[in-house]
């Protein structure tokens, strides 16, 4: 199980460790089984000297009191400095992968990854936007990333990395998948109701493959009616997160039946819901609460989403909700222009 | 450190006797020196809690400093001065005190330990004066001045530097317009830190740059963004290395740069304001309130120095003390606290000053007693200076670092 | 300075000699008010313990109810009504469970009950220092506990029947508060927890300046520094560490409160604060905390250690020199907490540095123990059950941190469930059971009553087995990626077994197995507990030393007079064991030459 990965490149899942799946996990695990060894070695001869001692020292007849050995300054000296010297393996190795993790080798292709509550989503270097994480295979990926509210930390166990995910700064960094695949993202720092559900995944493709998706992504309407591209942004913002089709509420009001209907206030009032206040509730959330939820939950949208964006997210509403009568559906199933289609967004400056 | 003989009751074998010896301890010598370690160390744990405001201090100066340079203006450094010059002053009476105990000069120690006092009603005095100054120009901390939590909803307070802007908006100049660097960075992410306009709902994230809200996929160093994104800060601070690091990186500026100061603030500078004024009020509230703790062990103190027989006066002496600097606050401070200040503050003096003439003239009355603190006890004078020196020294640091430096 | 011969009555108080064997400390005043208001260092030890231990009850409720959660892992992806309430219950759960645990019960516990107990005795003193102090530091304790006790019952009645309350209800930020989480969005009571941490804090930090002051001035003539039990090293390390550290969590504490309350951003980065200074406050003061738990831990077990080997300790000043390197060093290595955070590759070289040297002294005690043991005479009664089973998981959980403080190995491992792992080993299985270990050894000492030796050994079964039950899997989930403070987690990958024809869902087979695990665990504490309850009732009297050590208070009656002794003992080697011999009617040690022996066999 541990040749494996010292053999192997592309190690497969062992008991303790994750499938390896970039240039990093090898020399990870290998100073992990390092590590794992010293500890084994010396969890047995601390415990078994004990238990032995226990053993061969009970007091019996014979065995009554202890000699008066206080004290052996060779044996001090020795088992200090021997530890020191394996600890000190171990950190500099330790140092020096960490230093591999930090330093990107150039030409890495840059990802942003926008962490917010509860969702992730990633944003291309063509200005298209997903909330899976697509990489290349066997190119370098620096992958900088920023908060919206709290702070979240990117998890890949198979890539072996983490780094925090802070508001108010960039972190950033960066790994070189070398088996394509799909693994698990995780948000490993805690941040309120959702945490554990913010769950994505990065899928390494091969070139061709990832063009494609970039091409997709960069334009998610494209090829779509408003009423799927409505839909297919609802996953890729991250809307799901909050906002169910369902009819159940969750962190936020569910969007069936929304469309058309008096929607009751935190204040009191009762506002239709129509076009003007979807757009309103995207950009500008906390500007009208719906009664029995919590201003400054939900993230602003206000330059994230084009007018058009947000014209296929209201046909998405319109088709969910009972207020439309399905001959009102007309234009929400016409595609969507191609013109308009291409990322002359604000996402891309 | 003391210089007091050893206890000669011991010699005597009376150790017994002695009312302030504690039954587990052996000497009063031991039990003097353990209450002197203990009170230093107790003091080494305040020093700590200090510290960790200054290190809280020394991280936004770092990552702020030009509103720290500007800010600071708003403090007035005479007043400073004389609260300086105060405490040192109190330090040196509470010192001269226990000197006095040490030697058994009973009338010298209450009167010292009283003018003490004195300074330290003096120092909260020049404080309160100082507080209110702030209050009157909104330079307070916290949600009452910061548009993002929107507390209640209700329209957030303009504050000082908000309202210098409006004026200068009104007149139709452009805020940072007189020679401040504008920002580098053109984009703002949205999670940008930048405060919206005044009037806009209190939610910060709206990006008031629509423009772009993710930035250019070629990545510049120097484009970070953070806390200082769109302030005079940004401009003068530039990454040492490639790797902008948003928040901390190294500040440099262009030799001969004039200080930022209060005509052309950017909004987020306006802002960030009342970052500085939350760690003045901290610091200095936080001091205020062991300079209140100071004084009532010193009060304590005196007290018991003065015995059974004084209590009729010295008791009374503490609302009456309290009144009179009430109404001394009501005096000095304009505004609509003066009237309530000067009514209870009289009220509270002239109470006192009847308890203690009806104590005084129908109590019974006390013989005098053994005075409590001599050349063999001193051990709470002690203490009490002890304390009152850490309150002093605290401020010894945090003057120069709040009002002095540029 | 003079040495009080003793049998004259000191001090103006007016103690009575009593010649009755039955006048105690804990018979020597009637009355709630006598405990209360009491300046004897032994009863508030007892006080501390009952409060103590209420704590760990409600922080061990809430660590099985967050335990019996996980058995399910909830619907992972589900955006219900039902799961929004389950993920918020149950980071209401994790969070309670960490404060109470850190705050209320592995900081005070040995420090408080059994240093306040034991500390004046081992000097043959009469009390601490400043008896009045100590007093307030328990008093401290419990007002601050108040502020968690308002906060569990605000969380309890908003979750059964939405009552609202002022300051937010509960606590949901993790014990670790991070900002700008716990300043702007959590739904729990922050304030009323910061408040309360705030006084907790200041109890911790008076014990600490207590125990200074008594170490350095009520040592007896002839104990000089290094001919003090290793006990009295272990609490004077941690009271320096509490001293200086704990200040540090204080003004963390109000500066989160304060910005909270009033939004003044520090802290926040839309005011241009910056939380991650926040993280380095925070950890300045905690991790210093948890050597504040384990060392006065590792110091009960040096005193154990020699009592049931019936051997000197080996190499004693190593073992005092560990824990002072122990002290100091654990204020150099808070970054090791923060290695993802983004701090500089230098920062994180440093601490990581520093890191492993703190791991050598503490391998240092565990080979010295070992060496004590080593050509010793050893009785496997409950107190060494309970420090063989804190060797075992000590080394386990301070081996698996060389994992953590290894930079490109704590990249993948941090915030999952190898740490939580690492730290229960070090936390629970390492404080606590020094913990157990103390209370058993000194019980007969306090209450003069022997515990039912059947029923302890059971309880440390199951206990220990309980353990490695609930936190070996977890190491497992760890590496593997289960990420922690999950309310939910998917099944994890299908691992094969042999033996089983079919592999297991790892993350839920982890979780299972720790849920069963900590039902085992729970009820052997619960055992114990019991043992000591029925011990009070019905245990046989107690020997005034039933373990044959030579520290000094067992040189007195168990339980001890209100003066701790009756005449006062002369400091000697504390580990010199020669002239103790068994007397099995009395099922105790006793030891002709000892100074005690000569007064009462005079009379």
């Amino acid at each position: 199980m541990m040749w494996h990965s010292i053999l192997a490149e592309n190690a497969a899942r062992t008991f303790w460790l994750p499938e390896q799946a970039s240039t990093v996990a090898p020399d990870v695990d290998n100073l992990f089984y390092f590590i794992y060894w010293i500890n084994v070695i010396f969890t047995i001869l601390v415990v078994g000297l004990m238990v032995w001692f226990m053993w061969r020292y009970r007091h019996r007849k014979g065995n009554e009191g202890g000699h008066h050995s206080g004290h052996n300054n060779a044996l001090e000296v020795t088992w200090t400095v021997i530890p020191t010297i394996i600890v000190g393996v171990i950190y500099y190795w330790g140092f020096k992968g960490f230093l591999n993790e930090v330093v990107e080798p150039p030409g890495a292709m840059q990802i942003k990854a926008v962490g917010q509550m509860w969702k992730w989503q990633f944003v291309y270097p063509n200005g298209g936007v997903s909330d899976e994480l697509h990489v290349p295979l066997n190119k370098p990926v620096r992958m900088v990333l920023e908060s919206q509210d709290v702070i979240h930390a990117l998890f890949i166990p198979a890539f072996r990395v983490k780094k925090d995910v802070v508001p108010g700064r960039y972190n950033r960094m960066w790994f070189q998948a070398t088996k394509a695949g799909t693994y698990d993202i995780f948000c490993a720092d805690y941040c309120g109701i959702g945490h554990s559900i913010m769950h994505t995944t990065a899928v390494v493709d091969d070139d061709k493959h990832f063009a494609d998706f970039l091409e997709a992504a960069g334009n998610p309407l494209k090829g779509k009616t408003f009423i799927e591209g409505g839909k297919a942004l609802y996953q890729m913002y991250g809307c799901s997160a909050c906002h169910s089709v369902t009819g159940e509420k969750g962190i936020g009001p569910s969007w069936k039946d929304v469309y058309g209907s008096d929607v009751p206030l935190s204040d009191g009032t009762t506002v239709k819901a129509d076009d003007a206040y979807i757009h309103e509730s995207i950009e500008d959330p906390d500007a009208k609460i719906v009664n029995g939820f919590q201003k400054g939950t939900m993230p602003v949208f206000k330059g994230r989403l084009n007018d058009q964006r947000i014209e296929a997210i209201t046909w998405y509403l319109k088709s969910i909700s009972s207020h439309v009568p399905s001959s009102e559906l007309a234009k929400g199933n016409e595609l969507v222009p191609d013109k308009n289609a291409k990322s002359e967004t604000t996402e891309k400056k | 450190m003391s210089t007091v003989e050893t206890n000669s009751a011991t010699a005597h074998g009376h150790d017994n006797h002695d009312p302030h010896l504690a039954h587990h301890f052996d000497t009063p010598e031991q039990q003097f020196q353990s209450a002197k370690l203990g009170m230093w160390v107790f003091l080494g744990t305040e020093i700590l809690m200090f510290g960790g405001l200054f290190c809280a201090y020394s991280v936004y100066r770092h990552n702020h400093p030009d509103v720290f340079a500007v800010a600071h203006e708003a403090l007035d450094r005479t007043l400073g001065a004389i609260n300086t010059l105060v405490l040192i002053t109190s330090s040196l009476t509470m010192a001269w005190a226990v000197r006095c105990a040490q030697l058994g000069q009973q009338r010298a120690l209450r009167w010292l330990m009283a003018v003490t006092l004195i300074g330290g009603y003096g120092f909260l005095g020049i404080k309160a004066v100082e507080y209110h100054t702030k209050w009157e120009h909104n330079l307070f901390f916290g949600h009452w001045h910061n548009t993002y939590y929107g507390w209640d909803g209700k329209q957030p307070v303009k504050g000082y530097f908000q309202e210098e802007l409006e004026n200068k908006e009104a007149n139709g100049e452009q805020p940072g317009a007189n020679g401040s660097e504008a920002p580098t960075a053109p984009e703002k992410a949205p999670a940008a830190p930048a405060a919206p306009a005044p009037a806009a709902a209190p939610v910060a994230e709206a990006a008031a740059n629509p423009a772009s809200s993710i930035p250019d996929m070629t990545f510049q160093p120097g484009s970070a963004i953070d806390g200082n994104a769109g302030t005079n800060d940004q401009a003068k601070i530039v990454a040492t290395f490639a790797d902008p690091r948003g928040v901390a990186p190294h500040y440099a500026t262009p030799a001969g740069e004039p200080a930022v100061n209060v005509n052309n603030l950017t909004p987020p500078d306006a802002e960030r304001m009342y970052t500085f004024f939350a760690v003045y009020f901290f610091m200095t509230g936080l001091h205020g309130l062991h300079v209140v703790i100071g004084m009532s062990v010193i009060y304590w103190v005196l007290l018991r120095a003065g015995g059974p027989q004084r209590k009729a006066y010295l008791v009374p002496a503490a609302p009456i003390s309290v009144g009179l600097f009430l109404t001394y606050l009501g005096i000095i401070i304009p505004g609509p606290s003066r009237l309530p200040l000067l009514v209870i503050g009289i009220s509270i003096a002239v109470a006192g000053a009847l308890w203690a003439v009806l104590w005084s003239t129908f109590g019974s009355r006390v013989p005098a007693a053994e005075p409590e603190f001599g050349p063999n006890y001193f051990t709470p004078v002690d203490l009490a200076g002890l304390y009152w020196h850490l309150v002093d020294m605290v401020w010894i640091f945090l003057f120069p670092l709040l009002y002095l430096i540029h | 300075m003079t040495l009080n011969t003793g049998a004259i009555s000191t001090g103006h108080r007016g103690f009575h000699e009593s010649h009755e064997h039955a006048d105690n400390y804990l018979t020597h005043d009637r009355g709630i008010m006598s405990w209360l208001f009491t300046l004897d260092h032994k009863r508030i030890g007892v006080m501390y313990m009952i409060a103590v231990c209420t704590a760990f009850f409600i922080g061990g409720m809430f660590a099985i109810m967050l335990r019996t959660m996980l058995w399910h892992p909830l619907d992972y992806a589900a955006n219900t009504a039902a799961a929004t309430r389950s993920y918020e219950l149950y980071n209401h759960f994790f969070t309670l469970h960490g404060a109470v645990m850190v705050f209320m019960f592995m900081v005070p516990a040995i420090p408080a009950i059994l240093g306040n107990f034991v500390l004046p005795m081992q000097l043959g003193a009469k009390d601490v220092a400043f008896p009045r102090l100590n007093l307030l530091s328990f008093w401290l304790y419990c007002t601050g506990s108040v502020f968690f006790l308002y906060l569990l019952f605000s969380g309890i009645t908003h979750a059964a029947w939405g009552w609202h309350w002022p300051g937010g209800y509960g606590l949901d930020t993790g014990w670790t508060f991070y900002t700008p989480y716990s300043s702007s969005k959590a739904l729990g009571g922050v304030v009323p927890a910061t408040l309360g941490i705030f006084i907790l804090g200041f109890s911790s930090i008076l014990t600490g300046v207590n125990f200074v002051a008594t170490i350095h001035m009520l040592r007896p003539v002839g104990m000089t520094w290094f001919r003090m039990p290793l006990m009295l090293w272990a609490l004077y390390s941690t009271a320096l560490i509490q001293i200086l550290a704990t200040p540090v969590l204080g003004i963390t504490v109000l500066l989160l409160g304060a910005e909270r309350a009033f939004g003044i951003g520090i802290f926040d980065p839309r005011l241009g604060g910056d939380p991650v200074l926040f993280q380095h406050f925070f950890w300045f003061y905690s991790h210093p905390a948890v050597y504040i738990m384990i060392l006065p831990a590792m110091g009960v077990i040096s005193d154990v250690m020699v009592a049931f080997s019936r051997k000197s300790i080996f190499g004693y000043s190593f073992v005092a020199a560990s824990s002072l390197a122990i002290a100091l060093l654990s204020f150099l290595v808070w970054g090791h907490h923060m290695f993802v955070t983004g701090m500089s590759p230098l920062t994180n070289a440093v601490f990581s540095l520093i890191t492993f040297c703190i791991a050598i002294p503490s391998a240092v005690k565990v080979f010295n123990w070992l060496g004590t043991m080593h050509g010793g005479s050893i009785r496997l009664k409950t107190p060494m059950l309970y420090a063989m089973g804190f060797i075992f998981l000590f080394t386990i959980g301070g081996l698996t941190g060389l994992f953590l403080g290894s930079l490109s190995t704590d990249i993948h491992l941090t915030n999952t469930y190898f740490i939580v792992a690492h730290f229960h080993y070090v936390m629970m299985g390492s404080t606590l059971f020094g913990f157990m270990v103390g209370m058993y050894y000194w019980w007969p000492k306090m209450f003069g009553r022997m515990y039912s030796e059947k029923i302890a050994v059971t309880g440390f079964l199951l206990a220990f087995i309980g353990f490695n039950l609930t936190f070996f899997p977890q190491f497992i989930g760890g590496t593997q990626g289960l990420p922690r403070r999950y309310a939910s987690y998917t099944d994890g990958p299908m691992v094969h077994v042999p033996f089983i024809n079919h592999g297991v869902p790892l993350f839920v087979t982890v979780h299972r197995m720790s849920t069963v695990g900590a039902y085992t665990l729970g009820s052997g504490l619960a055992l114990a507990l019991l043992s000591w309850v029925l011990s009070l009732k019905f245990g046989p009297k107690a020997a005034d030393n039933p373990w044959g050590a030579n520290t000094l208070e067992w040189q007195t009656t168990s339980p001890p007079p209100h003066d701790n002794f009756k005449y006062t003992p002369l400091a000697g080697d504390p580990y010199d064991l020669e002239g103790w011999t068994y007397e099995p009617d009395t099922n105790g040690w006793v030891n002709p030459a000892s100074q005690w022996a000569t007064v009462s066999a005079a009379h």
